[in-house]
This record gives structure tokens, C-alpha cells and sequence, in this order.
């Protein structure tokens, strides 16, 4: 499998506000403090899509704007996006949910465009009035990978930048079984299938099989996101920030894992 | 000269129209539509029509696959069954390898109608708590229909589900075309299924696009969707020689507005220009477009205008809603198999239920199926968030 460039990180997480403090937190786990994800919606989106946009919209288009924060204001408006989601929004199935057991069916028109599994793109499109192409994927645990794989597949079929977006986040108890995160997790990478920004690299790539290790149960980042499969990249975001060579081994389908080598600037 | 594809190698389609080829041509063929009034005994009543895969209720898992049983993964069952699918998939596993094999499967619902059936028994208290089928994400989740179907086929390749709206399973041949140019596997299994659901139901009634009558595409007088449901799956390998191949796909985004599409059209005649020019062929070579074509007032009116700029008004075009119903996450690849059996069969499916051509809208609209000679045809799909997709097929032989 062909390398890839990281040209742009972002992160937008409970108890953590962005990449930057992504970065020092997972040089010094001791130090994270967990909360809420930051709040606040991208400035770029119009007031009504603010308003109306779900919660993991909300994350996906934090993330994926702080990786572009090194880039000129419109640079987003031709990179195309990739959104993956092991579950979905809670808080737009939950409204669901609720509205369609009641004896008379009625669905608030917003729930039901927020409900759509490409709501992030939808907006992340609308925000940055992007008419690049994007996409919406899911492989259950093994998303963040699956999603890595497709962002490598399109850098090198059109030779640019993709732009790769991992959003998940706790469901509402009443459905909690449906949705595993313990904690909000966004994160955001934007690769490149040239050098040319000499970015830190993605080589060789495998699917393997058996399970990629279990983080350490000390991490406690690795704990706190427990079951967000967005905050499966953590690894991948820990060589990064550690700027070392490293091999790292992502969940993929039914107990396979993608490994591949990260390789510092 | 056609520029290389990837070959359709084998496919099987399910829907309304019928369950397997042969069936859901022989509907087309006559001009039949496969849409009936709204009578799901699971759902409070709705004024419209669907088009409902009425066999569903009776199919049973296959052994082993009995803790995943839904609606989703029935229709995914039933319609692998048929058209020697399985088998031609086996075929290609002995060939490559079943790690060489990639999946791609486009949805919008999966198994959710187990969980809003689950929940509505709950706080209805129409069954006691012990008695209520429980929450289960092996079955709710979007990758659910994805991960039955590659334990089903016995594939270990890369796996993904799109979820995309009503583009999903037209983009699964986009992936899979990158999948195998990136080396990641040899051939692909693309496909796309989706069933009938009281979120898409009732949220497209709450945007008042539900139709109180059959769907009548491109018509004067249409005034809203019907909802169906249907699977379909395609065998791809390059150089597979298949008689119709995939020339090209284009993909874009409206960035307009989450549930309308752009008022011109503008990014869905952004994906047809991009899938010409994937296809390395003109607005001219095409013989025919499989609209999207959704008989809702503005999508009708948006396509149009988008066809009159990408390709003038004489290229026949017809919609196969009014067949079909709108299928959803399964309207790519139903619509993409439709285009590839016309090019196969050279004939043009008509648009049924348009008695009338709205006269504001430009295109030629084929209301009647009919032969015609056919070598390049294309396939749209674009859904909400304002995604677009555009497929290119070929007759490689």
C-alpha cells in the first residue's frame, strides 16, 4: 500500500480543546484533565445551520477546521472529505426514537436531515462551501481504519489532499447499549498523497489478523475515550506528537487489525 | 474506442418489481409499477404508496445468522440468493482469494426498524417489558447489512458500509474502482440495501415529500416520492469480461442546504461532467440517463436543469421511481443495475406513472419503454447533504 503525507492534525474531544493540547496531553498523559468537548460551532456556518447542526456535526466540523488551521481561509472549499462514524448521533437517534414510538407519528423536519449518517458532511460542505466530493463510512470498530484506507485510495487516485474526519460520541442513556463511547472523541487528518509540505508519512500499510492491542488500562486517555472508536487514532496521534518512528496497529474488521508505520518529518 | 473499465461480472437485483433478474425485468419490460397503497401492519397508517418487497415477512435467516435477523438483513439475504450470485462470488473467491475481495455496501437505515420497533413496544406498553424485542447494536449499527454480507459471501477483504442518503449505493462503485486502483484488493462485491423504515416514512412525511399517490416522475402533475425498498449487488473485476463495464464515476457536493437540493442543479451537474470526464467521453456519447428522478417538485425541477446544461434537451432520460419507489440507500445500485441491463439489452426503460410531461422541465423524458439501440449510458444519484453521484457504464463486448 502507497504512503501518505500528513499535511494538517485536528482534535476536538471531551477534555481536550485541540491538536496543540491533543499534542502535550498525549506527550504527558498524567496531565489530562477529562470535561466536556469544547463548545461552540465554527464560526464559518451560517447562524441557522449553527443552530440546528447535531452534536457530532458540531465535533466532525471543530476537528476538521483545526486541522486546516495552517491553511488560507477557503483552502477547505476544494479538498474532499472523508466522515467515518462507528455510531452514528445518540442525540439525533434518541428525538427519533422518542417522536416514532408515540401513538401519532409526528418528526421535527430538523431531526429527520440531522438523522442522515452524512449530516457532518452536509454541514463541514455547507460551512466551507465546499463542492469537492465527499463520502460517509462505517465499518463498526474497525471505522478510523476503514476510513484511512479510503482517505489513501482517493489521495492517490486524484494525487492531492483528502481530508479524513473520525467523529463518536456517548449515546443517551435510554439507548446507551446502541452507542459505546464513554466520552466525546473528533479528530481529523489531513493527508496527502505528495511530499510536498515534508509532513510526517503513513508506510507500509497490511492487513493483519488478530486484534490490534488493547491500550494500556493505565492510559488514561485510553480509558477515558473507552469504546469511541473515533479515539482509535489515539495511537496514530501519539506518534505523531511524539515525532518518533513507530509501528502502530489499528482496529479493523472482525478482530483484524491495519498496522502501518509512522515516520517523523 | 471505449477506454478501459471495470467489468460487471455478475449481479442480482430485488425490489418491488420482483424478487431476481428475471422477474424485476419482466415488470420493467411490461410497464408495470411495483408500488401499492401504504399497508404495513407494523406502522400506524400513512396516506401514500410504497414499494414493498413482499416476501420479506416469510424469508428466514440462513443457519448461524439467526441473532442478526432484520428487515435489512433479510432483504440482503433474499436478494443474495438469487441470479446464481453466491455462487458467481464464490467463483471469484477461488480466483483472487477471499482477502482480495473488497466490499462496499451503500444504506441509510440498516436494521434500524428493529430498534424502533423495539422501543415503540416499550412506551406504547403494547407488550409486557419481558416480552419486548431488545436493543441490539450487532443489528442497529449502519455497518450491520455489511458485516452479514461479507460473513455470508465468505469475503476477508476490505469492508465498508457508505451511508451517504440516497447517493450511498450509487458511491460504492466509486470506492470500489479506488480500491482496486490502490491496490488494496483485486475485485470488489459492490451493493446497497435498505428497507422500509418509520424514520425515513415519517421523516419524509414531515417534510411533506410523501406523495398521497403513486410516484409520478418528471410529470406535470407529480407532487411527492413514494419510499420503496430493495437490494441489488454487482460482482466487479477488471478485465472481467462482462458485456457492460464501469466507465466512470463523478462525485460532488451541493454545499447549498441539507434536504434541498441546489435550485440549478449546480452540483449534481458538477458529478455528471466529472463522471464524463472519468469516462474519457463526451456529453454526446451518452445514449441514455437513468434519472434520479424522485417525482418531488424541486429534485425533479433541480435534475432538469442540470441535464439541460450538461447535456442539451435531445438525450433520452427517464426515471424508474415509479417502478420502484424511491429505494433509498439502495437507489444507486438499483438504478446503476437498471442502466446496465438497458445497455445489455439495449432498451430504454420508460418513466411509469408519467402520464403527462411537465411542460416546464426540458429534457426528454421516455415514458414508454422501448427498444433502442444503446452503448453509453449514465446512472444519477444524489441525496441529502447535498451529495451527488454520477456513474458512467459502457457495453464492453
Amino acid at each position: 500500500m502507497r504512503p501518505l503525507t500528513v499535511g494538517g492534525i485536528g482534535v476536538c474531544a471531551g477534555g481536550l480543546a485541540d491538536w496543540a493540547h491533543a499534542a502535550r496531553t498525549l506527550l504527558d498523559p498524567a496531565t489530562f484533565v477529562p470535561g466536556p468537548a469544547p463548545k461552540g460551532a465554527p464560526e464559518i456556518l451560517p447562524p441557522t445551520e449553527r443552530r440546528r447542526m447535531n452534536e457530532t456535526s458540531r465535533l466532525a466540523c471543530l476537528a476538521a477546521a483545526d486541522a486546516l488551521t495552517a491553511f488560507p481561509d477557503g483552502a477547505a472549499a476544494t479538498i474532499p472529505a472523508i466522515f467515518v462514524s462507528a455510531d452514528g448521533d445518540g442525540s439525533v437517534l434518541a428525538p427519533m426514537l422518542h417522536a416514532l414510538s408515540q401513538r401519532e407519528i409526528v418528526v421535527s423536519p430538523t431531526v429527520f436531515h440531522n438523522s442522515v449518517y452524512n449530516a457532518p458532511a452536509g454541514y463541514w460542505s455547507i460551512a466551507t462551501r465546499s463542492t469537492a466530493p465527499s463520502t460517509t463510512i462505517c465499518a463498526d470498530a474497525g471505522s478510523f481504519a476503514a476510513g484511512l484506507m479510503e482517505a489513501c485510495a482517493q489521495a492517490h487516485a486524484t494525487g492531492g489532499r483528502v481530508l479524513l474526519v473520525a467523529v463518536d460520541a456517548p449515546f443517551p442513556e435510554s439507548i446507551r447499549v446502541l452507542g459505546a463511547s464513554a466520552a466525546p472523541f473528533a479528530c481529523a487528518l489531513l493527508v496527502d498523497a505528495g511530499q510536498r509540505d515534508g509532513g510526517p508519512r503513513f508506510e507500509r500499510w497490511a492487513i493483519v489478523d488478530g486484534a490490534a492491542r488493547d491500550e494500556e488500562s493505565t492510559d488514561p486517555l485510553a480509558r477515558a475515550f473507552a469504546g469511541n472508536a473515533a479515539a482509535a487514532a489515539l495511537p496514530l496521534l501519539r506518534a505523531l506528537a511524539r515525532g518518533e518512528r513507530a509501528r502502530v496497529a489499528l482496529p479493523y474488521l472482525d478482530g483484524s487489525r491495519l498496522e502501518l508505520e509512522v515516520l517523523p518529518r | 474506442m471505449i477506454p478501459p473499465s471495470l467489468s460487471v461480472v455478475a449481479s442480482t437485483l430485488t425490489n418491488a418489481c420482483g424478487v431476481g433478474w428475471d422477474a424485476v425485468r419482466a415488470t420493467l419490460r411490461e410497464g408495470r409499477s411495483g408500488l401499492r397503497r401504504f399497508d404495513l401492519a407494523w406502522a400506524p397508517p400513512l396516506d401514500t404508496w410504497i414499494g414493498r418487497v413482499g416476501t420479506i415477512e416469510a424469508v428466514r435467516m440462513p443457519a448461524g445468522f439467526a441473532a442478526v435477523d432484520s428487515r435489512n438483513n433479510r432483504l440482503a439475504h433474499l436478494c443474495l440468493e438469487q441470479d446464481g450470485f453466491r455462487a458467481a462470488v464464490a467463483a471469484a473467491v477461488a480466483r483472487h482469494g477471499s482477502d482480495r475481495i473488497g466490499l462496499f455496501v451503500g444504506t441509510t437505515t440498516s436494521g434500524m426498524l428493529s430498534t424502533e420497533l423495539a422501543f415503540r413496544a416499550w412506551t406504547t406498553g403494547a407488550q409486557e417489558p419481558a416480552q419486548c424485542p431488545r436493543l441490539a447494536r450487532d443489528v442497529h449499527n449502519m455497518h450491520a447489512t455489511t458485516a452479514f454480507v461479507r460473513h455470508r459471501l465468505g469475503l476477508a477483504g476490505p469492508a465498508q458500509t457508505i451511508s451517504t442518503a440516497c447517493s450511498s449505493s450509487a458511491k460504492v462503485f466509486a470506492a470500489a474502482k479506488r480500491f482496486i486502483a490502490a491496490g488494496f484488493c483485486d475485485a470488489a462485491v459492490v451493493g446497497g440495501v435498505d428497507s422500509l423504515a418509520l424514520s425515513t416514512l415519517f421523516g419524509f412525511k414531515s417534510l411533506d415529500l410523501l406523495s398521497a399517490a403513486p410516484c409520478r416522475p418528471f410529470a406535470v402533475d407529480r407532487d411527492g416520492i413514494s419510499i420503496g425498498e430493495g437490494a441489488g449487488f454487482a460482482l466487479l473485476e477488471p478485465d472481467g469480461g462482462g458485456q457492460v463495464g464501469l466507465l466512470g464515476c463523478g462525485e460532488s457536493s451541493d454545499a447549498w442546504h441539507m434536504s434541498s437540493p441546489h435550485p440549478e442543479g449546480a452540483g449534481a451537474a458538477a458529478a455528471m461532467r466529472h463522471a464524463l470526464a472519468a469516462a474519457g467521453v463526451d456529453a454526446a456519447a451518452i445514449d441514455y440517463v437513468n434519472l434520479h428522478g424522485t417525482a418531488s417538485r424541486a429534485n425533479d425541477v433541480a435534475e432538469d436543469r442540470a441535464i439541460r446544461s450538461v447535456f442539451g434537451t435531445t438525450t433520452a432520460a427517464s426515471s424508474t421511481k415509479g417502478f420502484t419507489g424511491h429505494t433509498l440507500g439502495a437507489a444507486g445500485i438499483t438504478e446503476a443495475l437498471v442502466t446496465i441491463a438497458a445497455l445489455a439489452d439495449q432498451w430504454i426503460p420508460g418513466t411509469v406513472n408519467c402520464a403527462s410531461v411537465d411542460p416546464a422541465l426540458g429534457s426528454t423524458v421516455v415514458r414508454e419503454s422501448r427498444a433502442q439501440p444503446l452503448r453509453i449510458a449514465m446512472s444519477n444519484s444524489f441525496g441529502f447533504g447535498g451529495s451527488n453521484c454520477a456513474l458512467v457504464f459502457g457495453v464492453t463486448r
